[in-house]
């Protein structure tokens, strides 16, 4: 079936996987959606409906449960998390308990949900990428994931898509700055600068860091706050989502780039900067329009 | 202290990120950073400048 790829996009964030089958691919299909619902309702498993009221005071529970800065990351994963939030049970005093009772496992919890979000996000720039008809001649390891493998790589940890596209020193720099960037974050922060249910706002910036927040999530998510934390805090909070939010930068970098690589679009003087590069413009020669788009 | 700290980190790595995102040409460490310099010393320049012109304009009507 052809579709253009804005469409692709479009009809790919309403449901996952669902403009995978249309262009013809039906094991990534499967895949996307199984991590877009899959993460979703895993995380929402380990957190339950207390998503819905993480930084609500009690003056806010007349107000929409769900309000607009629980929407950012999950919103980009939309069908779930209507779904979910449909068949939510929250009459009576449940609703007070839901806010004051953390969960445990709930930090891990949070991120699944989110990353279910970037999950679709990404799928929709795969889906677009598709419909545009260009794929690589020469697939690494007979998995070819184009431009949306340098963005996952680089939300998993900055920079690291650059290196794999052949930019090496490039990737190290601006990888290397915001990880710092990050550490710093979390040093003054005493190691608590992360933390959803506390500072959702927050959050939202630092999340496009996937692989910090899993990893505070995992190791310092359920362990109390100290006094060490004090004088610095917020500016540890500041750095941690600047971390995250520059991140965001590095991902669309390293997707355009691998989709320039791929377009032959280079310009001269672009891929000579390192020795690996050369390896990743004959793949890019490689790269041909498939026949009839989609 | 926390301003400081701000310009001592965040300002720089902001500049670095954002300068290679929008220097694409600029494929390796050296060539960021040189593509970045002269546009953070303008930024800086230009909103040097128009921290001095909002002082000295509301003073000057």
């Amino acid at each position: 079936m052809q579709l253009r790829p804005g469409q692709a996009a479009l009809i790919s964030l309403a449901m996952p996987g669902l403009s995978h089958v249309f262009l013809g691919k039906p094991v990534r299909a499967a895949v996307v959606f199984a991590l877009a619902f899959g993460l979703f309702f895993a995380g929402y498993g380990l957190c339950t409906d207390r998503i819905w009221f993480i930084g609500l005071d009690l003056g806010s529970l007349g107000f929409l449960p769900g309000s607009l800065h629980l929407l950012i990351p999950e919103i980009l994963n939309p069908t779930p998390y209507l779904l979910a939030h449909t068949l939510q049970d929250l009459d009576g005093p449940a609703a007070l308990r839901h806010i004051r009772l953390p969960r445990e496992s709930e930090h891990l919890g949070f991120w699944l949900m989110a990353g279910s979000g970037f999950a679709s996000a990404f799928a929709a720039a795969d889906a677009c990428w598709i419909a545009r008809g260009i794929k690589s001649l020469n697939p690494v390891k007979g998995i070819d994931l184009g431009p949306l493998r340098a963005a996952l790589l680089t939300f998993m940890v900055p920079g690291s898509g650059h290196i794999v596209l052949g930019q090496k020193s490039k990737g190290l720099l601006v990888g290397g700055s915001v990880i710092a960037l990050f550490l710093l974050g979390m040093l003054f922060s005493g190691g608590h600068g992360i933390d959803r249910a506390a500072r959702p706002i927050w959050w939202s910036g630092q999340s496009p860091f996937g692989g910090a927040t899993l990893l505070t999530a995992l190791l310092v998510g359920g362990s109390q706050m100290s006094e060490l934390s004090g004088r610095f805090f917020e500016l540890g909070v500041v750095l941690c989502t600047c971390a995250g939010l520059l991140n965001v930068v590095l991902i669309v970098d390293s997707f355009s780039i691998a989709e320039r690589r791929l377009l032959g679009l280079e310009t001269e003087g672009e891929g000579k900067g390192d020795e690996s590069s050369t390896a990743s413009s004959e793949a890019a020669s490689d790269a041909v329009p498939s026949e009839g788009g989609a | 202290m926390t301003l400081i700290w701000h310009f001592l980190v965040l300002v720089p790595v902001s500049f670095l990120v954002m300068f290679a995102f929008s220097a694409p040409q600029a494929s390796d460490a050296k060539g960021v950073i040189r593509s970045a310099v002269p546009k953070a010393i303008r930024l800086i320049v230009g909103t040097a400048i128009l921290v001095v012109l909002m002082q000295v304009f509301p003073a000057l009507v």
